[in-house]
């Protein structure tokens, strides 16, 4: 009789040990998965940072063509200088923050419409199209417009990864207890024309 | 507990819903090439075919670098881009780590072409490159519907474009194509020789469980004296049991030396798109 005393006890401490490492294993999980997420994201600003990088000299090659209309490449640089004063700090972190999220994937998306717009407009100057110049600068926009959609579909893959483990059994009992550290992570919404990278034709 | 049951209903809808703009499995991917040209719409001729299968085999022997040729019929409702940057994700050519694969697609029906690139490779193989190959060495030769000539100078620009220094057919070695070797002479000393000892116990048991697993399987199945039959011929380094996928890195070689086994090779969307 006197030896069951220490099983109660004994069980206490046995099902905070399981109860432990239970959290333990889910808690790790999570953060493999929010670090697939962050490493994604990474790659997803690398993309925008190419297309940004390819701007100014777009805008000097089309300025160089006889009376291009100026409100298309202004349009251009001012999509540009907005996506440039969202800080480093925010865009890194905004994948914790639906709003800086929203905030940063509207700037970019207006870039690339600016762009678009841009690339529509020089249809219209046959001489300009034909340089070599803009020939090699047009494909390296579209290859990057290519990949942007590309890096897009696969950090939304990896958040989608991570919100289904977060919010599915067991997790979803105490991934809020640590802060913002495990919040949802937001989507790229699709945009229209955005999935698919601008036609090219090479017929002449 | 209402809080709670929203998450639980969140998380549920989630899985099913937010599929939407999902990367994986809109459409089916072909299965792997076992060759470095697949012609599905028979485009080519058999010589073209062998002749750029060969020289692309011994690129990857002189190089390390996959480079893959592969004809198709149309992407159907799937814009080009979606279709051969998933297919190309979801193939793995190029090596694992290096990600140094590059896949010429051509479609037939829908009269385009596009060049997938490796993110290994972005840097020697530009979209700019790309995009110049496509225009001048392919796009040429497909409107004077000369798929062979397309295929061959359109796969031999890739190539110097890649390696300018790569002159075909008989390739100097490359050195950093030697494989290291798995266990180092300083490991195993330090591991010690009784280590080694155990590990073999250890392996052996390991055979002998499943070699028992799959006698019990077998008398299951066939009874008694037709699995004894069959286990005769089971060795315990036998290995028959499970077939190895290509795909995903480091195959020990699974078929024979001509085909092409893709390595691990990842892609992010690299390249350029033409249409004749």
């Amino acid at each position: 009789m006197q030896q069951r005393s220490w099983i109660g006890p004994v069980a206490v401490i046995g099902i905070v040990v399981v109860i432990a490492l239970f959290v333990g294993s889910a808690y790790n999980s999570l953060v493999t998965l929010g670090q697939a997420v962050d490493a994604q994201w990474g790659q997803v600003e690398n993309v925008y940072q190419r297309r940004a990088d390819l701007i100014p000299n777009l805008v000097a090659t089309v300025k160089g063509a006889a009376n291009f209309e100026s409100s298309t490449y202004e349009a251009v640089a001012k999509a540009r200088a907005s996506v440039g004063q969202i800080s480093p700090a925010v865009v890194q972190n905004a994948v914790n923050n639906p709003q800086d999220f929203a905030k940063y994937a509207a700037a970019q998306d207006q870039l690339g419409s600016a762009l678009s717009r841009l690339l529509a407009v020089v249809e219209n100057y046959p001489q300009l199209k034909a340089t070599e110049n803009f020939q090699t600068l047009q494909a390296q926009l579209e290859g990057t417009e290519n990949r942007i959609a590309f890096e897009r579909r696969k950090y939304n893959d990896v958040a989608q990864a991570f919100n289904t483990r977060r919010d599915t059994i067991p997790t979803v009992f105490f991934a809020g207890l640590f802060g913002s550290k495990f919040n949802e992570k937001p989507y790229f919404k699709a945009q229209a024309g955005a999935e698919q990278a601008p036609a090219v034709n090479f017929s002449p | 507990m209402v809080r709670l049951r929203l998450h639980l209903v969140a998380g549920i809808v989630l899985a099913f819903a937010v599929r939407g703009p999902a990367f994986a499995a809109d459409f089916t991917v072909p299965p792997v090439p076992t060759h470095y040209v697949t012609d599905n719409a028979g485009a080519l001729s058999s010589a073209t075919q062998t002749s750029v299968d060969a020289e692309l085999k011994a690129y990857e022997k002189a190089t390390g670098h996959q480079v893959i040729v592969w004809i198709g019929d149309t992407t159907g409702a799937v814009p080009l881009e979606t279709w051969t940057g998933d297919t190309a994700h979801q193939w793995h050519v190029g090596r694992r780590g290096k990600d140094d694969g590059a896949i010429l697609f051509l479609f037939m029906h829908d009269h385009k072409v596009r060049i997938e690139v490796g993110y290994g490779l972005e840097g020697s193989l530009t979209d700019a490159d790309s995009s110049r190959i496509i225009r001048d060495d392919i796009v040429p030769r497909m409107k004077a519907n000369d798929p062979n000539g397309a295929v061959s100078s359109g796969v031999a620009a890739m190539l110097t474009t890649i390696t300018p220094s790569y002159a075909g057919v008989t390739p100097p070695p490359a050195a950093e194509n030697v494989a290291p070797p798995i266990v180092s002479g300083a490991v195993i000393s330090m591991f010690g020789l009784f280590g080694v000892f155990m590990l073999f116990i250890a392996f052996v048991i390991v055979m002998r469980i499943i070699g028992s697993i799959r006698y019990g399987y077998l008398v299951m199945r066939k009874g008694a004296p037709a699995a004894k039959k069959e286990m005769k011929g089971f060795a315990f380094w036998d290995s028959s049991g499970g077939g190895s996928s290509s795909s995903g890195g480091s195959d020990f070689s699974s078929s024979s030396d001509d085909d092409f086994s893709s390595g691990g090779g990842d892609f992010g969307g690299g390249g350029a798109s033409g249409s004749w």
